[in-house]
């Protein structure tokens, strides 16, 4: 194509040639003299530049030409100064990359609909039960699941019983298809090493009712939920890659679930993760398996364990409200069948069907807040960005005015030096982009690795079309925002009388109003983020401070089951001991310290204890742990002793209780010897036994770091709840933690190969992961601070180093009055402040009304703290002296003479 | 921009409605093939110099008018001097219907223009 572009031109300049030669020959019969008569010709030609692109606009998709000529233009410019380009880049891949990984975040938590079949059809079936206190109208004697907020303060409870949906799928033709899971821990043994698991029990239409199909193999069919059929799994893509390295031949292979045998059938694809988005998923297994897998408060027979949530496809064209009579019409029936109650009329339970398209997501209702600042973050960041830029592209803009103003004057037209100045601005954008995606990837992970805290995420959060569409968008947005008022500018440039201007006294070029309050509004921005830095430095600082009240250091964490390995409540106890003498037999080990649930793990038991002579109970945490366990975890005792072997031995009821428990419960007397009873935990007909308080502990922390430490009791694990036999293992090292894991490992597998080694990490480990969300907020704001303030220093001394040049000639005036450097250089500096304290002014304000949504993740600090407001602020002022020292220092050393002579 | 000074100069010149032109090079070709040297030339000396014809829009309308197919151009030798050549362009078929298109389309809007301007002469 280009050839035949080459000869157009040629064409054109032949034919324009011969009209200038005819008109200089007229004009010459008319008597001017040839220099005359050319001169004559070329005006009646007119503007032969305009001309020419004119006509070239004619032959078509020259806009493709012109874009890749501004483009290559554009390109040579940046080429020329790497510095601004590097800068520009830079800032935008920070930008970009951020918002684009939150997207991909929000995206999967928030607004993504699963890979399913219609999933606008699909409902979750909810039940609310506020308005009957303790009463429990349907007789539950188990309950397990969870529960979503309603607007009364109750909540929207999502289980029901086996039985009551084997009930609705009989009564409910509204519905075309109901589909029912129950959450479940899972020991798998595979490959020779048994490890947790976290899994589902599907109804056998879950998978076809759907519409979700396997990756690999096949999903789980209605035939694999019969009492009678093999046991089979499905596994997710997660855990496929994670457990099995992605071995297409796990297909078809026999692996141990809670010690039963079970095929493997089936691989899901990645965006496939059940119904509850961001919930870890491994394994989905029938429902026909939980007789031989589950745990004792599950099951398919009993109409008083509730633990199934149900999905139902509603069939078209049917009322959401009559949908959720019928099924209160049909379980009130069932209720009354079982219980023999009739439900009172005047108080139904009442059904709502909630929108079932985007699965529950507890996730959403967790994490919102943490999910809603990582998107102002970002947000904000680009903004800082892309102000940033502007006010750069102004200044260069502004200095590149003659060469503007010489292109406009030999043909370019006003919108063609626009197009050109914002085809700069894209071609940064994408490049920002481009670097900006390199970014997102790590920037995913990490937001996703914090966001998880200690329970891992299960969420298909990576970077997709949509995500891609979506860093687009933000790009040409970006674009639109950091270059439009520039381009504009540049183009009225263009018609000022720049080039009749020599500098002139009263100021050389225009002058950059826009772009001084641009600056101001990035400072504004940027004092938010410096606040939420303080604000979020302050919290960590105060969280490490926290006395946990135990020994965090040197020691290696571990959990196993042996309920799920096989053995039975009682067969337990001796393999605690047989893998507490293997563990502390190894090299380097000091002690080891057992308890039912961890430490700084985010749960606890909790419960009520009697005291002898009253009726009221009063709410307790209880951890059941191992003898000697607060000395092996350095709890101090204040009265008493520890608990000892004898108290395992011959379980003589024996607890230590914590500060708190004596200050609240038996204040003014000594707690020694004295008696309380603790829960029944669900053990029947077993009347509780009082237990003996035998020491006083100090108050150590327990649920987590923030949580102040309420009425404690420490028991034997000897009294555990039965059914419950997982076990947390704290091993003390004098060597680096993670140093002894394989010996640990050969030693749990010497006692028995099949009892998993699940969530090694260090103690100090596990702190931090419970913090996750605090250290990603103080991590993330802080480094986005920082970029803040440099930017910030950019930005302004940009400006400044423009005003003063622009200035040169006043200032040479000054000086030439008697003006000294110091009024010089406090001239500059003066204003560099004026712009900061604008900027300041407003973005306090801005950053009080922000940092309230913050105000969960903080600690021991307040959202409108004034040590951090007044930080932020010297700090930004202190920027902005900083950034107007170098021009400040350029003005007070001109020399008068050489400064007016200049040009 | 000096055609542009020199066009205001005598404020009897006449500013050409928009899309005028075209009509006006299609109907000059008429005559026969031109160069867009004649074509101007024509226009102006025929109005009496009342339509001066600038050739920052000649040349556009020349080639936009060619690359809608309504005129074609050759270069041939000129009839006084063979020694030069010009870019001669004449009426296609094409543009002659578009001739008669817009011929039309200008005396209604013409005639539309003198009842309201001229109500008594029309009556």
């Amino acid at each position: 194509m280009r050839w035949r572009r080459g000869k157009r031109e040629e064409d054109l300049d032949r034919e324009l040639r011969a009209d200038l030669e005819l008109e200089t020959a007229e004009q010459r019969e008319s008597g001017l003299s040839p220099e005359e008569a050319h001169y004559a010709a070329m005006r009646a030609l007119g503007n032969q530049a305009l001309l020419r692109e004119h006509v070239r606009e004619t032959w078509g998709w020259s806009w493709i030409e012109s874009t890749v000529q501004d483009l290559r233009y554009a390109a040579r410019v940046l080429r020329r100064s790497p510095g601004f380009t590097a800068i520009a880049v830079l800032s935008l891949a920070i930008g970009i990359g951020a918002n684009t990984s939150v997207f991909s975040i929000v995206d999967a938590v928030l607004l993504k609909s699963l890979p399913i079949r219609h999933p606008e059809q699909l409902r979750v079936f909810t039940w609310n039960r506020y308005g009957y206190g303790a009463h429990d109208p349907a007789g539950m004697t188990s309950h397990s699941g969870y529960c979503m907020g309603d607007d009364y303060g109750g909540c929207w409870d999502g289980s029901f019983s086996y039985p009551a949906y084997e009930t609705f799928r009989r009564a409910l033709p509204q519905f075309s298809d109901l589909v029912a899971y129950g959450e479940n821990q899972f020991t798998v043994t595979a490959a020779g090493t048994a490890d947790f698991a976290f899994g589902q029990y599907v109804s056998g239409n879950y998978f076809t009712g759907l519409g979700a199909q396997a990756l690999l193999g096949r999903a789980i069919l209605p035939d694999d939920d019969q009492p009678s059929s093999p046991h089979v799994a499905v596994l997710t893509h997660l855990y496929w890659t994670r457990r099995f390295g992605g071995d297409p031949a796990v297909v078809g292979r026999l692996i141990q679930v809670n010690r039963e045998p079970v095929t493997v059938v089936g691989v899901m694809p990645p965006a496939f993760q059940g119904l509850l988005p961001g919930r870890e998923v491994d394994l989905f297994v029938p429902m026909s398996a939980v007789p031989a897998t589950g745990p004792k408060y599950y099951s398919i027979a009993a109409p008083d364990i509730w633990w199934v949530q149900i999905f139902g496809r509603l069939k078209p064209g049917v009322p959401d409200q009559a949908a959720a009579a019928a099924i209160q019409a049909v379980l009130a029936h069932h209720i009354e069948s079982y219980t023999g109650a009739a439900i009172p009329a005047s108080s139904p339970i009442r059904i709502a069907l909630a929108p079932g398209g985007r699965g529950v997501s507890i996730l959403r209702d967790s994490k919102q807040t943490a999910i809603l600042i990582l998107a102002v973050t970002a947000v904000l960041v680009l903004l800082i960005a892309c102000l940033n830029l502007a006010n750069l592209l102004l200044a260069r803009y502004a200095a590149r005015a003659k060469e503007i103003a010489v292109r406009v004057s030999i043909g370019a037209g006003r919108r063609r030096v626009a197009r050109q100045m914002f085809t700069e601005s894209l071609l940064l954008a994408g490049l920002g982009a481009l670097a900006g995606l390199l970014l997102a990837r790590p920037m995913n992970r990490l937001f996703l690795d914090f966001l998880a805290g200690t329970v891992p995420l299960g969420l298909d959060a990576h970077l997709d079309t949509r995500a891609l569409a979506f860093a687009l968008c933000a790009t040409l947005l970006t674009a639109l925002l950091f270059g439009t008022i520039p381009a504009w500018r540049a183009a009225r440039l263009g018609t000022s009388p720049v080039l009749k201007e020599t500098a002139a006294i009263a100021g050389g070029g225009p002058r950059l109003t826009i772009g001084r309050y641009l600056v101001s509004l990035q400072i504004a921005l940027s004092l938010i983020l410096v606040v939420g830095t303080g604000l979020f430095l302050r919290t960590l600082q105060n969280l490490a401070a926290v006395d946990l009240g135990f020994a965090t250091d040197h020691i290696l964490t571990f959990q196993t089951d042996p309920g799920r390995s096989g053995y039975q409540h009682a067969e337990a106890l001796p393999l605690y001991h047989r893998l507490q003498e293997r563990i502390t037999a190894i090299p380097g080990v000091e002690s080891l310290a057992m308890s039912q649930l961890p430490l700084i793990g985010g749960v606890v038991t909790n419960g009520g204890v009697r005291l002898p002579g009253e009726a009221r109970r009063k709410p307790t945490w209880f951890l059941f742990c191992s003898d000697s366990f607060l000395s092996n975890v350095r709890i101090p005792l204040l009265l008493g002793r520890d608990l000892s072997a004898q108290d395992f031995d011959h379980p003589g009821r024996s607890a230590v209780v914590n500060e708190t428990f004596v200050r609240r419960y038996l204040p003014g007397i000594n707690p020694i010897g004295r008696i309380f009873y603790p829960p029944d935990w669900g053990r029947d007909g077993d009347s509780p036994q009082p237990m003996t308080i035998v020491g006083v502990a100090r108050d150590a922390h327990y649920q987590g770091v923030r949580a102040t430490v309420p009425p404690t009791a420490y028991m034997p694990f000897a009294l555990r709840p039965p059914g419950d036999s997982n076990m947390v293992f704290m091993v003390r090292t004098r060597l680096a933690p993670m140093s002894i894991v394989s010996a640990v490992r050969q030693a749990v597998a010497g006692v028995d190969p099949n009892l998993p080694v699940a969530q090694v990490r260090t103690e100090q480990d596990q702190v931090n992961r419970s913090l996750g969300t605090e250290r990603m907020f103080g991590t993330l704001v802080t480094t986005f601070g920082v970029m803040a303030l440099v930017l910030a220093a950019i930005g302004l001394y940009g400006v400044m180093a423009f005003s003063v040049a622009r200035r040169t000639s006043e200032v040479g005036i000054r000086m030439a009055l008697g003006a000294r450097r110091g009024d010089v250089q406090w001239l500059v500096l003066r204003q560099s402040l004026y712009l900061a304290a604008l900027g300041v002014l407003a973005g306090i304000p801005c950053a009080l009304a922000l940092t309230g949504l913050v105000k969960k993740l903080l600690y021991g600090v307040k959202p409108n703290d004034l040590a951090s407001l007044i930080g932020a602020i010297v700090l930004m002022l202190l920027v902005a002296a900083g950034a107007a020292w170098i021009p400040a220092r350029r003005a007070s050393h001109v020399d008068p003479m050489v400064a007016l002579r200049y040009e | 921009m000096s055609s542009v000074n020199m066009a205001n100069e005598s404020s009897d010149r006449l500013q050409l409605l928009q899309g005028t032109l075209d009509m006006l090079i299609l109907r000059t070709l008429l005559f026969g093939p031109a160069h867009g040297h004649q074509i101007a030339k024509h226009i102006q000396r025929t109005t009496e110099d009342l339509l001066q014809i600038e050739h920052g829009s000649l040349y556009p309308a020349l080639h936009r008018l060619e690359r809608k197919g309504w005129i074609a151009a050759k270069w041939q030798a000129a009839a006084k001097d063979l020694k030069r050549e010009f870019k001669y362009y004449r009426l296609t078929p094409a543009g002659k219907k578009q001739l008669v298109a817009e011929e039309s389309k200008w005396k209604k809007l013409t005639g539309a223009v003198a009842r309201i301007m001229w109500p008594a002469e029309e009556a």
